[in-house]
């Protein structure tokens, strides 16, 4: 008796499958994701719109902080004012982000220094 | 100034992507620009003042040339919480990527020239270049 053999799946359907299958993975890690999340907000009380709400206010009280540092070394970059102002990545990264929006530091280009665009006398300022 | 050195995820990639397990860019230069200082491990890889896992872990992502310097920065003894290896009564530098609340409480306590600088390599790539120019310059 001859062997039934099973047919061979076509290159498509198997790209098809394995494309199926890594979307499955995706949905199923960002899902992870977005419970960890509301688990952490749960635990502290705060709500992603909060959490960004208290950055922003944190950034209003350290800017001119910030502002100062940087005109005072001429160093403008997320290490330098963790440092000098003793504050985390996160909110020492917003302060650089309100920096350039300000325009008082140029915008990051690599690895390369920040460029200090203006001075501590410069009329512009507010 | 004492400086206190973790490893995963602020000398050597720790994120899930291709540059896992890798050393971060950079860290060449910010290894020789420790000389000058009175540098520590403070990681979880040498948590009883032993640096042998510390070291060995280094010395796989570095040229030989800077083994000496691996070897001779110096082993922490801690518990839970890093902070209790610091020396509170010297000048210090802590780069971490992952500070515990509990740590930044007790980081409140820092006076002038005691400072964590918090390293974030996913999207920071950059930032050992940016410490070895601005905080260890």
């Amino acid at each position: 008796m001859e062997d039934q053999q099973q047919p061979k799946p076509s290159l498509e359907s198997l790209l098809l499958e394995m494309i199926a299958n890594q979307q499955s993975i995706h949905d199923a890690v960002t899902g992870l994701y977005e419970k960890v999340n509301q688990l952490e907000c749960s635990l502290t009380g705060a709500n992603e719109a909060q959490l960004e709400a208290d950055l922003a206010d944190r950034v209003d009280l350290l800017y001119a902080s910030a502002r100062e540092v940087v005109f005072a070394s001429g160093k403008a970059s997320t290490s330098y004012l963790q440092r000098k102002l003793r504050i985390g990545y996160t909110l020492a990264a917003a302060l650089m982000d309100k920096l350039e929006e300000e325009e008082i530091i140029g915008p990051a280009v690599g690895s390369s220094p920040r460029q200090v665009l203006v001075g501590p006398d410069d009329e512009n300022l507010s | 100034m004492k400086i206190y050195l973790d490893i995963d995820g602020t000398m050597i990639h720790e994120d899930l992507t291709d540059n896992y397990g890798k050393a971060a860019a950079g860290l060449e230069d910010f290894i020789v620009a420790l000389r000058r200082f009175d540098t520590y491990w403070l990681t979880t890889h040498c948590t009883t003042g032993d640096p042998v896992n510390a070291v060995r872990i280094m010395k796989a992502v570095l040229p030989e040339l800077l083994h000496p310097d691996i070897e001779r920065i110096k082993g922490t003894v801690w518990g839970e919480m890093k902070t209790e290896a610091l020396d509170w009564s010297s000048d210090f530098i802590w780069f971490d990527n992952d500070i515990f609340a509990a740590e930044w409480k007790d980081l409140e306590k820092c006076r002038e020239n005691q400072s964590v600088v918090q390293v974030d390599l996913r999207t920071n790539p950059q930032q050992l270049i940016e410490i070895t120019r601005d905080v260890l310059n």
